[in-house]
């Protein structure tokens, strides 16, 4: 990758490549490194970066890589303790954004605050194919080449993860 | 219930929250750094001082089990690639060499493959797929045990291992991984490190003496071995006092390819000479830059650029005396007789109009490379000025690299 396609590639996937981070890490820090190492790690790739082959879920992967390699050193339990932590976190920058009415807000907020909250508290190997599919929006092909499982079993993730937030879920959206 | 969920997911799992200003800047300074490394790595061709032969030795020999570090289709897996592992995992054939203790480390070799289409990623050479490749994993570990930072970590980057296939009766200091078409891969667990490396298939070269260094540093570190240009051995300098591994490689003799190797051995000299060459052009004392009917300003503009050569490249600036990359020193020159041109080379390209080809072309022009960002200013009679990695600024061949784009830019722009 070039300078250039470098610089690209943090314009336009900045938000989706460290949105991911956070929520993979649950920890600023983290994810700031995860970030870094990401687009360095995609920047030492020798071959021209092709735009046709979805960068994003290649950045997407690499990331994966990365924190698969990492997180087995890390202190699970440091990183639930934090995790509540940058729910607030997030959620006071959320409140600043205008939203619709204050009413419909207030109860949309709390809503996106549990549905967080529930996806966080899923084991890794569903909440890795939730972000990708439901933040990242990549297919569940791409999903099954990032993570480098098969697509039947992404599939049957997916649907045991959306049982799981049903089931958890269910006081808070409404039919 | 199905669709209000994945509605409410979809909302609630929105990307927000952005990587801030100085961790973007703080990623694209990394860049910069890591790639004048590669790029020294690249050019690092010089002679290497005859030392005595000294006869290989290991220093110290232990059987280590196997159990103890990953498999090299492990390894591999962990790298991503699928297809290079279960390459591993089929050929089993795991080199039976100790592990070899120097300096602060000790390094075992792993495993050794070669063969075309071994990977997920082939390797392309100018646009050209070069799918025969050696792919070799090797094991590094402290001496003292202590465990090695892992990839992710800020230690990783300060510590440099430079390890590569050589060849006996080639100069290793010419012909090794950066000359090879070669690249890496680290992957860490345990405090052990794992470099999956790969170069262009060294098994032609199977009827001559097959080694594999592992020495600190990112280039080839010609103090800590010996080449003997007689006999055409490799070995360590038993008094370098740092880390200088040296593993013979068993390749089957059958192997071999003399007709395949010769070219090969050929293709790389010629390909390093004629570029060398080209990028070291010499500007005759009575060349001027002749100023073409209807364009005094390119004419202008190309010698004003000239006065600036011997100054040197910086990646990302654009000061014509202190240091510019190829498109800063471009858009310096411009800017100069007020015309503003971007920094992006991408952009500049799309700057002026366009000129069909090098026939054409006048003094002044704009000269864009295939070597994506690189951009130069044409002198006239096939000859650029431009800010090159490692040379600074410096008069060359405008054919030196093939051209992607000429453009010329005039002041109505």
């Amino acid at each position: 990758m070039t300078k250039q396609e470098l610089e690209i590639c943090i314009d336009k996937y900045n938000r989706d490549v460290y949105s991911f981070c956070k929520y993979l890490t649950s920890n600023t820090q983290e994810a700031d490194d995860l970030y870094q190492d990401t687009f360095l790690t995609a920047m030492e790739c020798r071959e021209k970066i092709d735009y046709n082959r979805h960068p994003k879920s290649y950045l997407l992967s690499i990331a994966l890589r990365i924190w698969k390699n990492k997180k087995r050193k890390f202190a699970w339990r440091k990183r639930i303790a934090e995790a509540q932590l940058l729910v607030e976190e997030r959620d006071a920058e959320i409140s600043e954004s205008p939203e619709p009415t204050p009413e419909e807000s207030i109860t949309r907020q709390e809503e996106d605050v549990a549905v967080r909250m529930a996806v966080n508290a899923l084991p890794e190997k569903l909440r890795i194919p939730v972000l990708l599919f439901y933040m990242e929006n990549l297919s569940t092909a791409q999903i099954a080449a990032a993570m480098k499982i098969p697509v039947g079993t992404v599939l049957s993730r997916l649907h045991q993860a959306r049982k799981k937030l049903k089931k958890e879920l269910e006081e808070i959206i409404h039919e | 219930m199905n669709e209000k969920l994945d509605a409410a997911l979809r909302h609630a799992l929105t990307p927000r929250d952005k990587a801030d200003f100085q961790l973007n800047r703080k990623i694209l300074n990394s860049a910069a750094e890591r790639r004048t490394i590669n790029e020294k790595q690249k050019r690092r061709i010089s002679p290497v001082p005859i030392l005595a032969s000294l006869a290989l030795c290991i220093s110290s020999v232990t059987v280590y089990a196997a159990w103890q570090y990953l498999s090299p289709s492990a390894v591999a897996e962990d790298a991503g690639d699928r297809t290079l592992a279960e390459a591993f995992s089929g050929s089993g054939t795991a080199p039976a060499a100790p592990p070899q203790c120097f300096g602060e480390y000790q390094v075992t070799l792993l495993g050794l493959i070669s063969g075309e289409m071994l990977s997920d990623y082939p390797h392309y050479h100018n646009g050209n797929l070069a799918a025969d490749r050696t792919y070799a994993v090797i094991a590094i570990e402290t001496a003292d045990g202590a465990p090695l930072p892992d990839t992710s970590q800020e230690g990783y980057g300060e510590l440099e291992f430079f390890a590569s296939p050589l060849i006996g009766g080639y100069n290793p200091a010419l012909y090794n991984m950066a000359s090879m078409s070669g690249n890496y891969t680290d992957v860490t667990e345990d405090g052990i490190l794992y470099r999956l490396l790969e170069c262009d298939n060294v098994e032609i070269f199977a009827d001559h003496d097959l080694y594999l260094c592992v020495s600190q540093g990112a280039f080839y570190q010609k103090e800590a071995y010996c080449y003997d240009e007689t006999t055409g051995k490799i070995s360590r300098n038993e008094e370098y006092r740092g880390l200088n591994a040296l593993f013979d490689l068993t390749v089957d003799p059958s192997k071999a390819d003399p007709e395949k190797a010769a070219a090969y051995m050929a293709g790389l000299g010629a390909a390093s000479d004629l570029l060398t060459e080209k990028l070291n052009a010499v500007l005759e004392d009575s060349f001027e830059v002749k100023a073409e009917e209807g364009n005094r300003e390119g004419a202008e503009a190309a010698a004003y650029a000239l006065q600036f050569t011997g100054n040197p490249y910086a990646w990302g600036e654009e000061s014509l005396t202190e240091g510019t990359d190829s498109s800063g020193f471009t858009k310096s020159v411009y800017a100069n007789f007020g015309i503003s041109l971007p920094h992006s080379s991408a952009e500049q390209r799309k700057a002026g109009t366009k000129v069909e080809s090098l026939a054409d072309a006048q003094p002044g022009d704009l000269l864009f490379y295939e070597t994506p960002s690189h951009v130069a200013v044409y002198l006239g009679d096939g000859l650029i000025v431009h800010a090159m990695p490692e040379m600074g600024i410096c008069v060359s061949e405008a054919d030196f690299d093939r051209i992607a784009e000429i453009r010329r830019i005039t002041a109505q722009d």
